[in-house]
């Protein structure tokens, strides 16, 4: 049952336009059968997008130095992939999604009692 | 900062890649002030994150998704079907959704679907909502900025009482519709992720718009979009009807400040209200089209009932109401896996009233509120039919 204890909004010191909220409590799941491996599965998914945020950046960096033969900060910023470079990239997510994560998607089988098997 | 225009031959070229047609916006559409934040320009209509870095995570979560939702989901209706079976029940039968939990809610591989689904939407909404908070000065003038501006307007209520149903974080968004200063920017952002890539120019409001059925004599002067959140649909409605007075109310301060801040950015004239769509208070017999996108799963049934009252009320005879959810094409699926896909989104996805939803009669509820029903109307996207409702001329 839901209670109605509601949340003060975050406040910036001028007019939001916000009011109370009632929080959800989703991050208290604990669906594989202990908190930790919980935790442990939300943290590889983070590591595994801070990952791929750096590679995404090196083939930018790639990209930019093979087009300028120099590479700032700004320029990496403002860059935005040709479509070429787009689905290349993309693909190359898809695949490293399921090179990382894939065993996941195995479901183990028929359900057999472990005395039967 | 990075002009738009400079940048849009380049990001042209990737939004083809989207598979979108790319409406460049006006050179005129300007945020007064100089406070439009916009680091790293525009593709089309969709603002690009404000870091290379963000856009990395929030890319790598979008093909996450993309991977959750297909091959994972995939594993757990298998797995579903094993354990049904294994408890010698046909998976296409009818039954308790409580008993349906029980056995499916533990098994291993149904649990590590839902916890990967969860931890991505988490991290989608956290990561979006982290950027904003960190960066609220500019985000919060840049919204100053345009709430007296125009093109349209926009009317914000803050001593408005919010009722409590609305004030959940549904989908788990942090802060939910009223209680996050940048609820519009973030479930922009988060709802981009969340179509996994398929909506970055409004597409699918802009098919929703496009299949959006008129009065029988065709007069479309006014258009209220209830619960418009950050103003997609009712943006893509103006696009379809240039002369209609069109309306986008929702019960989130922060929601309708975003919507009108992105409309004027467009330089599309959209009004936004902070409104309740079950007390609207615009005059009777006033609207040709009352429209909602995804919303009735978002209220009480009670409520429901009281919104539809409240369209009928406010819509011309003749006038059109074409609600768009989950069940206003087809029922709400009855076998096993499809009971728990409805539990499990109201568990852990926080969709409070989703069971409501599921259960109200909502065709009856548009009858007994006086309205003549097609359950066999024009359709957005994969759905066959959508539910038409004509106030009688």
């Amino acid at each position: 049952m839901k209670t109605n204890t509601k949340t003060a909004p975050a406040d910036f010191g001028r007019a939001a336009y916000t009011s109370g909220y009632i929080k959800a409590n989703a991050d208290q799941a604990v669906l594989l059968g202990n908190p930790v491996i919980d935790n442990m599965m939300s943290a590889m998914i983070a590591m595994s997008a801070e990952m791929w945020a750096q590679t995404k950046r090196a083939r930018i960096v790639e990209a930019l130095l093979e087009e300028h033969g120099r590479v700032t900060e700004e320029m990496i910023e403002s860059f935005v992939p040709s479509a070429a470079q787009e689905a290349k990239w993309t693909a190359e997510r898809d695949r490293f999604i399921k090179r990382t994560f894939g065993a996941f998607a195995i479901n183990g089988g028929p359900v057999t009692p472990f005395a039967q098997s | 900062m990075f002009d738009r225009r400079s940048l849009f031959g380049a990001a042209a070229a990737a939004a083809s890649f989207i598979g979108t047609a790319v409406s460049g916006r006006k050179a005129s559409a300007k945020i007064p002030g100089n406070k439009d934040v916009e680091p790293r320009g525009a593709i089309g209509r969709f603002e690009r994150l404000p870091t290379q870095n963000l856009d990395g995570v929030q890319d790598f979560l979008t093909g996450f998704r993309g991977w959750v939702n297909a091959d994972l989901r995939r594993a757990a209706m298998a797995r579903a079907r094993e354990v049904l079976k294994a408890n010698g029940i046909d998976p296409n039968s009818e039954m308790p959704i409580k008993d349906v939990v029980a056995l499916l809610e533990n098994d291993p591989i149904l649990a590590t679907s839902t916890r990967t689904w969860l931890s991505t939407q988490q991290m989608m909404w956290s990561t979006l909502q982290d950027e904003f908070h960190a960066n609220a000065d500019k985000y919060l003038a840049e919204m100053e900025a345009t709430d007296n501006a125009g093109p349209g307007s926009l009317e914000l209520n803050p001593d408005m009482e919010i009722p409590d149903y609305t004030a959940h974080e549904i989908h788990i968004q942090p802060g939910g519709y009223v209680g996050d200063p940048f609820a519009g920017h973030i479930y922009l952002y988060g709802t981009a992720n969340f179509f996994t890539g398929r909506n970055y120019q409004d597409e699918i409001q802009k098919e929703y718009a496009k299949v959006l059925p008129t009065p029988a004599d065709g007069n479309v002067r006014r258009v209220l979009d209830q619960g418009c959140s950050c103003g997609q649909a009712a943006v893509a409605i103006k696009e379809r009807f240039p002369d209609a007075d069109v309306w986008g109310i929702d019960v989130g301060g922060p929601m309708v400040r975003f919507a009108h801040m992105r409309a004027v950015d467009l330089g599309i004239a959209v009004n936004f209200a902070q409104r309740l769509a079950e007390d609207s208070k615009f005059p009777d017999n006033h609207f040709d089209i009352v429209t909602n996108n995804i919303m009735f799963h978002e209220v009480t049934a009670e409520k429901a009932k009281e919104i539809i009252k409240e369209s009928f009320r406010v819509l011309r005879p003749g006038g059109v109401f074409y609600p768009i959810d989950f069940y206003t094409g087809a029922p709400a699926p009855k076998d096993a896996y499809g009971l728990y896909r409805q539990w499990w989104d109201h568990r852990w996805n926080n969709e409070v009233w989703r069971l409501e939803y599921a259960n109200l009669d909502f065709f009856g509820a548009m009858r007994e509120a006086g309205f003549e029903v097609n359950e066999k109307g024009p359709a957005a996207g994969r759905a066959r039919y959508n539910v038409v409702g004509t106030k009688p001329a």
